[in-house]
């Protein structure tokens, strides 16, 4: 392949979510978005990719420790006739289970360009207690 | 039912992914042996990024899934009937110290071309990225539309 170099993106079909014979919650199709997470000293960084979502149809839930996402791509009209139709469009659904490491009040998320960002600060940890020795 | 646990670095998560695997594997498995659903261009195509064109009477609509790419680093160009799609698809730097859980997306150049079945008006063509997706509106040139002949029925 003279054309391609290692920087060129391989194709990633999208992945469906296996809803086990469940009715999906839009009647389209639910999909699991790529995702990276990674840790560093301040706490944990989610980055999910689902182009086509708004804030308003993203929602994040956490609850008893299992953090859901759950993003709503508007639904287009079908009218027009389809000369190439090589990727679906339907939601994106993903789901984790976080630890009680986390501080759940100062989870923040973004979406920008259809990325979504969620930031999961680790609790501060307690604030060692200082005993002071007094010499008589 | 067995859960992934980590068992390696700080337990700050763990996974429900079981599902997700599993059933990747078996879409895996179906392609494989041809059972898809529905026979899709992606599998001859294999050229990133997917796209769906649609048809009207006025016009040729593209869309592709491009999130985080940026329209700087996008570039379209229409030259007779082969309409080109180039870029880069970039991720922020991360931390040098980051400790990855998951890196599932991809970055890298991207460049696709794809021949028109109309003639289009280039002039009259826009496109807009918005929320990660590209939507390329190609209106049908004059003669395109001219050559239409609508048949009604008496």
């Amino acid at each position: 392949m003279a054309d391609t170099d290692d920087k060129t993106i391989n194709v990633q079909d999208k992945s469906p979510v296996d809803t086990g014979g469940a009715e999906s919650m839009s009647g389209g199709p639910l999909f699991y978005p790529p995702i990276d997470i990674w840790e560093d000293e301040q706490g944990l960084h989610i980055e999910a990719e689902m182009p086509g979502v708004e804030a308003s149809g993203l929602s994040v839930d956490l609850k008893e420790n299992t953090l859901t996402i759950l993003g709503k791509v508007p639904q287009r009209p079908q009218e027009a006739k389809h000369l190439k139709e090589e990727f679906e469009i339907g939601d994106y659904y993903r789901q984790f289970t976080v630890s009680d490491v986390i501080d759940q009040e100062g989870i923040t998320a973004k979406i920008k360009d259809g990325v979504l960002a969620l930031y999961l600060p680790k609790q501060a940890p307690a604030q060692p207690r200082k005993i002071q020795v007094l010499s008589e | 039912m067995t859960f992934l646990r980590r068992v390696h670095g700080p337990a700050l998560l763990d996974f429900l992914e079981f599902n997700r695997m599993r059933n990747q594997m078996e879409h895996a498995w179906k392609a494989l042996r041809g059972g898809v659903d529905r026979i899709r261009d992606s599998y001859s195509a294999g050229v990133f990024p997917l796209i769906n064109v649609t048809e009207d009477d006025d016009s040729i609509t593209l869309t592709a899934e491009l999130p985080g790419v940026k329209v700087e680093d996008l570039e379209l160009s229409i030259k007779s009937d082969t309409l080109t799609l180039k870029g880069e698809k970039k991720i922020p730097e991360r931390p040098k110290e980051a400790n990855f859980f998951r890196k599932e997306r991809v970055e890298g150049t991207f460049s696709r071309s794809l021949t028109l079945p109309v003639r289009i008006d280039p002039e009259k063509s826009s496109a807009a990225l918005k929320n990660g997706i590209l939507t390329v509106a190609l209106p049908k040139s004059a003669e395109a539309r001219a050559h239409q002949v609508s048949v009604k029925a008496d």
